[in-house]
């Protein structure tokens, strides 16, 4: 699976970075956090009053709390789906909502660091996107968004650099919200329950003594 | 039931797959060990943070040393060797120790002996300066054992109790 030369991630995302600065302005890079929380902000700016209503119902105040942007939802939809597609087995991340448990997973985590992680992460595959395959990641075909998450999975021990962190919590979260899934448990894994044996065959010798 | 699938390396297809085949047969392995008693871990009381009824909040000055991260080392080691030679195929090696406190056994801090200049309680868990003062819980260790500490915070509470009981009857307390 992964390439015979893999990518020198260090040496790339130089460039990549590189490009990123002029193709979305300097002002972006020295304040990635900023600069996407200004994004994030404003959907929530949209529908006035929702958020400090204590009367608003469950579904308002969720819909104006939601981490991520709608077009931040689709793009981890994608990501989610290239680490778990279906197949012929069985439906993928996508089909198994799994953007939706990652969305209220970071949304109701404490960890400051992980929501940074999530909003640069999201940034960076982008710039990523643009740089392997000039164009984004929702608009890339299977094989290019591979691509791109095959640069992250063979550095994955470069725990240092933001977009490897993201990649791996990503994937963390992909796993955990998949295998929880109706999907991941009953369809891919074909998980039963805990279900009461009519006879004990045990295993083994296929040849029962006679006695 | 659950796979452990993110230590699997990659994603996307074979991924999948290697999770689904070999789902049922992952087996993982963790170690406790001991921490030794260091001098230079201490509680303290905060001179400035304090909770709603103005009680300074305690701190915490706690380090592993060189023997906790030794034996973490020989751990991974160790059980790296017992999977090896039982045949499994070892898809991910960790020799994270988890941060100190993690594990929620706050022990020590009040140590027993005999000599009250090294200590604070006695073998009874009774404070060598005041003498009708018990303290019954896991102050006393003079380490952090590798096992739960409950069991053992229980019977030493018990032991110290029989003997409150019997210095209560001789009238010495």
């Amino acid at each position: 699976m992964s390439a015979k030369n893999p990518i020198d991630l260090k040496q790339d995302r130089r460039q990549w970075l590189k490009t990123s600065a002029t193709a979305l302005g300097a002002a972006v890079l020295p304040l990635p956090v900023a600069a996407t929380e200004a994004l994030q902000a404003e959907p929530q700016a949209t529908p006035p009053a929702a958020t400090d209503s204590r009367n608003a119902t469950g579904a308002e105040t969720k819909a104006g709390a939601r981490f991520f942007t709608p077009a931040q939802h689709t793009l981890v939809e994608e990501l989610s789906e290239t680490i778990i597609p279906a197949d012929s087995h069985s439906g993928g991340a996508k089909a198994a909502k799994v953007a939706d448990f990652i969305e209220q997973t970071v949304r109701e985590s404490t960890d400051e660091q992980q929501k940074t992680t999530w909003r640069e992460g999201l940034r960076l595959i982008e710039v990523m996107s643009q740089h392997y395959n000039g164009k984004s990641f929702v608009a890339a075909s299977p094989e290019e968004r591979i691509a791109v998450l095959q640069v992250l999975s063979d550095n994955v021990n470069l725990t240092e650099l933001p977009e490897v962190q993201f990649f791996r919590d990503l994937k963390h979260l992909t796993v955990r919200g998949y295998y929880t899934s109706k999907i991941g448990i009953h369809d891919e894994l074909e998980y039963k329950g805990n279900r009461i044996l009519q006879e004990f065959v045990g295993c083994g010798d296929p040849t029962p003594p006679t006695t | 039931m659950f796979p452990p699938g993110t230590d699997n390396p990659g994603f996307g297809a074979s991924f999948k797959e290697e999770i689904r085949k070999n789902q049922g047969s992952y087996i993982g392995m963790g170690a406790f060990g001991e921490v030794l008693s260091r001098y230079e871990n201490f509680v303290d009381l905060d001179p400035v943070v304090k909770d709603k009824w103005g009680i300074p909040a305690l701190r915490f000055h706690y380090k592993f040393g060189e023997n906790e991260h030794n034996m973490a080392k020989d751990m991974k080691e160790t059980a790296q060797e017992m999977f090896e030679a039982a045949g499994f195929k070892i898809i991910f090696v960790s020799d994270r120790v988890l941060t100190e406190g993690w594990s929620i056994h706050e022990l020590g801090t009040a140590r027993m002996g005999n000599d009250p200049k090294t200590s604070v309680l006695n073998q009874f868990q009774q404070s060598h300066d005041v003498k009708n003062l018990f303290v019954v819980d896991g102050s006393a260790f003079v380490n952090a054992s590798c096992q739960n500490p409950t069991w053992t915070i229980m019977a030493l509470c018990w032991r110290s109790c029989d003997y409150l009981a019997d210095q209560m009857a001789k009238n010495e307390l």
